[in-house]
């Protein structure tokens, strides 16, 4: 469950998020959409505490982030690219990730093997593709079996087959259960995949709730995305 | 499964240290330089017919090798920012008091097994060179030995405290060589206040030539260097967005 109210950021004099709020449910993949530079990313910083925010707060399980004890076993988090240094192996990464948070190493080739890079394991972060970049970030996110999966821009850099394939992996988290918030400036991504719809422009929320129901009155999602974010913008 | 607590981050810290590349080439050209410099600062004094101890050879490369510990103390904090990794640790460990102390202990873990290790191995290379040409390898003088292992440990320190306020390894070498190479040796020159630099401060551990400082004080200034800039920088990671 995350829960976000009231959300505030600013940069100097520029507001980036204007009173964001929203939710996202266990057993509910949920889309976070809008246009490059809306706010999506700057939330979701928020949400995993990497940024502070001027006001509101962001909540995971009903808490924030920092205050929980070992995040990774309640939040796997994904925000652009593999997040390791280039000169690691995938192993020695996840195993000081797991390592921080208590988690058994065990799990180091389960995950690897879940994203399909154990051939890979023992290869330097710097020789991957900016799609085994994105698995091993995703490798990273499931390290601690979290209830909650925040993705920005998962299919960033991955080839058809691979989109299909983490398609097929956050629905079936959120069928077992679990909350999935992504994020995407891309709306074929993600119709077919999302049950709810947050969309956001110019920092502002300008619709969320379920699919069908964001896009009733719409012919399709793109449609709706187009009219609803233009409308902020010409605000 | 228990709350991990600052063991885990610490095992975390010495972890990432452990499996990156550069930081273990740092570590082990540290020793290697010292290995050599040992051998030659003995072999010149052998053939120059200048009566020398291996300690004194010693004491001789500090001013060298203390260029590898400022990459040793540097490399801990820089890397996280070569990349997207800050973004990672943030997310395992987003209590960052917590995890500023944890990336200490292991910089100090890093540093003081580079310092005592390179102090160790410059001293065998210095005696096994003078035994070569059958000279003793004379006193051994423990307290300025571990007295130059305080110093590059201190060096060290210093290196990973602008490495935390400038967040990347090239000004943070830029800055701290220059300082400790050339600033200092050229203030030296000009004026008595040079005592108070952290490196001048510091060399009172393994040779006390001030008429100020002593052994003691002297660390503690150069400490107090370490305390001031590493503390600007903390305050600045904690408070600020990633």
């Amino acid at each position: 469950m995350i829960d976000i109210e009231q959300l505030v950021k600013r940069h100097g004099a520029r507001t980036v998020l204007d009173r964001v709020g929203f939710q996202a449910a266990p057993g509910r993949v949920t889309a976070f959409l809008g246009p490059n530079g809306a706010g999506k990313s700057s939330t979701l910083r928020i949400l995993v505490g990497l940024d502070r925010a001027d006001g509101g707060h962001a909540l995971v399980a009903g808490r924030r982030y920092s205050e929980l004890a070992a995040p990774l076993r309640t939040v796997g988090s994904m925000l652009d690219g593999s997040g390791a240094h280039r000169s690691r192996t995938a192993r020695a990464h996840l195993a000081w990730v797991a390592r921080s948070n208590g988690i058994g190493g065990h799990r180091i080739a389960e995950v690897l093997d879940r994203v399909g890079l154990t051939d890979h394991a023992r290869a330097r972060v710097g020789s991957y593709s900016l799609g085994m970049g994105q698995r091993l970030g995703l490798a990273a996110a499931l390290l601690g079996e979290p209830e909650v999966l925040v993705l920005d821009e998962p299919v960033n850099g991955l080839d058809p087959e691979g989109i299909r394939w983490i398609r097929g992996l956050l629905r079936g988290h959120a069928d077992a259960g679990g909350t999935v918030l992504l994020s995407s400036h891309l709306m074929s991504e993600v119709a077919g995949l999302a049950d709810d719809i947050v969309m956001i422009a110019g920092g502002r929320i300008v619709a969320s709730g379920p699919l069908d129901e964001v896009t009733s009155g719409y012919a399709d999602l793109e449609d709706a995305f187009f009219a609803l974010t233009d409308a902020e913008a010409s605000r | 499964m228990t709350a991990p607590g600052l063991g885990s981050a610490v095992a975390a810290e010495l972890d990432k240290l452990r499996t990156l590349p550069a930081m273990l080439l740092a570590l082990a050209g540290t020793i290697v330089a010292g290995a050599a410099l040992g051998s030659a600062f003995a072999a010149a004094a052998v053939a120059g017919r200048v009566a020398l101890t291996a300690t004194e050879a010693t004491l001789a490369t500090v001013p060298y090798l203390q260029a590898g510990m400022l990459v040793v103390g540097a490399w801990p904090f820089t890397h996280e920012y070569a990349g997207s990794q800050i973004r990672s640790t943030l997310a395992a460990m987003p209590r960052r008091p917590r995890l500023l102390v944890a990336k200490t202990i292991a910089t100090l873990v890093a540093a003081g097994l580079t310092a005592a290790g390179t102090v160790a191995v410059t001293w065998a290379a210095g005696a096994i060179t003078l035994r070569a040409h059958g000279i003793p390898e004379g006193d051994v003088g423990l307290g300025s030995l571990v007295g130059a292992v305080g110093y590059l440990l201190l060096m060290g320190l210093l290196a990973a405290g602008v490495a935390l306020l400038v967040h990347h390894l090239v000004p943070t070498l830029v800055t701290t060589l220059s300082v400790v190479m050339i600033a200092s040796p050229l203030l030296a020159a000009q004026s008595e206040h040079a005592r108070w630099l952290p490196d001048r401060a510091a060399q009172q551990l393994y040779a006390a030539t001030d008429a100020v400082l002593t052994p003691g004080t002297g660390s503690l200034v150069a400490l107090g260097w370490v305390m001031a800039i590493g503390g600007i920088a903390a305050l600045r990671f904690v408070r600020r967005d990633a």
